[in-house]
């Protein structure tokens, strides 16, 4: 046990964890502050989110047509306060505009250059940024849900690379009708933060556990090592304190993750199915999980990555004999985890975007790949010569 | 008792050991050879850190490797050089050794101090190790080698780094400690293991050419060693013609320590008692310079 904790001790070095946090900011700011900072990011992306709430509170986590007539009355009650707010424009009644349906016409239609189209212009750009009315965003938002929610099932999937796909999305729509209430911008948001953080976390871990062999070896302390009673169980003693110093700095990183995320409130979409209307089909999922579920598949996947990164980043620091080389061959096992991340384990994964084994391959591939890696060295470690 | 059989030790094309037999006992050996001969090699195999190509190592009967942590539990190692945190104190790095021996950490505390005492650094216990220099760091080495109160002791190099007076304390301490357990001290410095070593193997060309009590190996010069005054023009053809051990300046001409193996001696000649230098550079003498020194 004081052996553990020595090495553990080690790993923690204070100068190491200051240039870990350093980055750590440093790549907060660049990709994952704006994420949080902005969101949701302008209008209407705010209006839907309230409306989207508010839907939540109204008809739970799904809305069925019954419910989607009331989501219409909505609409027409939010035309109607905006038609009470133009009847009392001058610039709208000089223009003759009455109602809000009016307004978007002569809006949309009236050509450029003649008086007409300037008069609305300005009317437009009064009503939408000088003053910010908020019924007219509102409206914005209404429309696109509704419009998503009217569109649903209708895909139009001509590539038959994707027929496996496109039965598993007719499927879904068969069994579910698509009425989750789940917004693609939550969906796409966690998507971009995860990602992010996976991607931080797996830079952080390849730095802090690419120390587990190497410094002894450089130092010459393997000799003293290797011939004590401990001799070459230093090398599972090491490897402990490696995993136990994984599993706390991804816990660390995902709690202050999951902090940060708190902040964009999007909790009461948890339990939404990820069947929703607002989802193109390709994000669609193989299996039938909710957002929160979802949340714990990623939380599944970065740990399954770190622990994967660690074994990579510490077999590498056992096998090499010099930093510089260390670096040099941590940077490619990085960039094709990167890759890997960014274009299937973090970005909707288990979604139709590709078919189901590619996600299992390059999951059970990682997993055994690594732990192969560890198993091969293992072994060698125990006849190895130490010169 | 500890014993190799038949050892050979290649590394890929290269052959550093071969069919090595040697026994250790009780006591002092000390193993004598030039830089290079494989000293280190044996020692390596010695203390597990590499494996024999063939043959085996054993301790009381049983193959090491097979005894794992049973055999390292008895065995204490100074290597030639060894590694250690630069901000540990003595006393921080000696703990972590002891855990890695199999200590606890009172026992550990109740150990550190006498040993670091032994060897004169119980008053830097707590300093830094960055600030010491390579004689403290080497007697560091040493306290960690006697952590575990080895039954098998073994150094290689042990006194590099150490002034005189430090090489008599390291003598002495070894001298106390052969009574109970097998010490081999691995050197190419003569007179390391001439006053305190009760065998001394020699190796030369990948095997073992002597294993032998001091007095026995000195026997090998017995009447063969001479010693005369030359001037200096005659120098350079007196090197060629014998097998010169040392030489000095001495009253205007050159005293030539020299071995004769057969013919004539000249009547100028002093015959003179061989000392384990003088056999071990004759033996060495390809590998020596004129001087005595390693080439």
């Amino acid at each position: 046990m004081s052996v553990f904790l020595h090495e553990f001790k080690k790993l923690w070095n204070p100068k190491v964890l200051l240039a870990v946090l350093l980055i750590s900011l440093f790549f907060y700011e660049f990709f994952l502050s704006f994420h949080i900072e902005y969101f949701p990011n302008g209008r209407p992306a705010l209006d839907m989110q309230q409306i989207y709430a508010e839907m939540i509170e109204d008809y739970g986590h799904e809305m069925d047509e019954t419910e989607f007539k009331d989501f219409q009355k909505k609409l027409e009650a939010a035309k109607e306060e905006a038609g009470v707010y133009l009847q009392n424009n001058d610039t709208a009644q000089e223009l003759g505009v009455t109602s809000y349906e009016e307004y978007r016409k002569l809006y949309n239609e009236a050509e450029n250059g003649i008086d007409v189209h300037e008069k609305i212009d300005k009317l437009h750009a009064e009503i939408m940024f000088d003053k910010d009315i908020d019924v007219f965003w509102e409206i914005q938002g209404f429309k696109t849900v509704q419009s998503h929610y009217n569109r649903r099932g209708q895909w139009n999937i001509k590539d038959t690379k994707y027929s496996s796909a496109q039965k598993k999305a007719e499927q879904i729509y068969k069994e579910t009708d698509l009425q989750s209430i789940l917004p693609f911008q939550i969906y796409e948001n966690y998507k971009n933060l995860i990602q992010y953080t996976g991607i931080l976390i797996v830079i952080v871990i390849f730095i802090v556990i690419g120390r587990l062999y190497l410094p002894d070896q450089k130092k010459g302390l393997l000799q003293l090592q290797y011939t004590s009673k401990m001799g070459r169980g230093l090398f599972w003693s090491k490897f402990s304190a490696g995993l136990m110093t994984t599993f706390l700095l991804t816990t660390m990183y995902l709690g202050v993750f999951f902090l940060l995320y708190s902040k964009n409130d999007t909790s009461m979409f948890w339990s939404s199915e990820l069947s929703s209307f607002s989802f193109g089909w390709p994000l669609l999922s193989w299996y039938d999980f909710t957002f929160l579920e979802y949340i714990g598949v990623t939380v599944a996947i970065i740990y399954t990555l770190a622990f994967c990164t660690a074994v990579i980043s510490a077999m590498i620091s056992r096998m090499v004999s010099s930093y510089m080389v260390l670096v040099g061959l941590q940077i490619p096992a990085a960039i094709l985890l990167i890759l890997l991340i960014s274009s299937f384990l973090l970005v909707y994964v288990f979604s139709l975007t590709n078919a189901l084994w590619v996600y299992w391959v390059i999951l059970v591939g990682l997993i055994a790949g690594s732990g192969g890696f560890l198993f091969f060295r293992s072994r060698r470690e125990q006849r190895v010569d130490i010169t | 008792m500890l014993e190799v059989h038949r050892v050979t030790k290649n590394f890929r094309q290269f052959t550093a050991l071969e069919g090595i037999d040697l026994q250790f006992d009780r006591g002092i050996y000390g193993l004598l050879a030039p830089n290079g001969a494989g000293k280190t090699t044996l020692i390596k195999m010695l203390v597990t850190l590499i494996f024999p190509t063939k043959g085996e190592i054993t301790y009381n009967g049983e193959n090491i490797i097979d005894l794992d942590e049973k055999y390292r539990d008895i065995l204490g190692y100074l290597p030639q050089e060894f590694g250690y945190y630069k901000n540990y104190s003595p006393e921080k790095y000696l703990i972590y050794l002891a855990s890695l021996k199999g200590l606890t950490k009172s026992e550990a505390k109740e150990k550190i101090p006498e040993l670091l005492a032994l060897v004169g650094l119980k008053d830097v216990a707590n300093k830094k190790m960055k600030k010491f220099s390579g004689g403290m760091i080497q007697r560091v080495g040493i306290c960690q080698a006697l952590l575990n109160d080895p039954q098998v002791l073994i150094l290689d190099e042990p006194t590099a780094g150490l002034d005189p007076k430090e090489r008599a304390r390291f003598r002495k301490i070894l001298s106390n400690l052969a009574r109970e357990r097998t010490i081999i001290l691995s050197t190419h410095i003569v007179s390391d293991v001439e006053s305190i070593a009760n065998e001394i193997v020699m190796i030369k060309n990948k095997q073992v050419l002597y294993k032998k009590r001091q007095e026995d190996l000195c026997l090998l010069l017995e009447g063969k060693l001479f010693e005369t005054k030359i001037p200096f023009e005659e120098v350079e053809q007196f090197r060629a013609d014998y097998s010169v051990l040392a030489e000095k300046q001495e009253e205007g001409k050159m005293m030539m320590r020299f071995a004769v193996e057969k013919g004539d001696r000249d009547q100028g000649w002093t015959t003179v008692s061989p000392t384990l230098e003088d056999v071990f550079l004759y033996i060495f003498e390809e590998e020596t310079d004129l001087t005595g020194g390693i080439v």
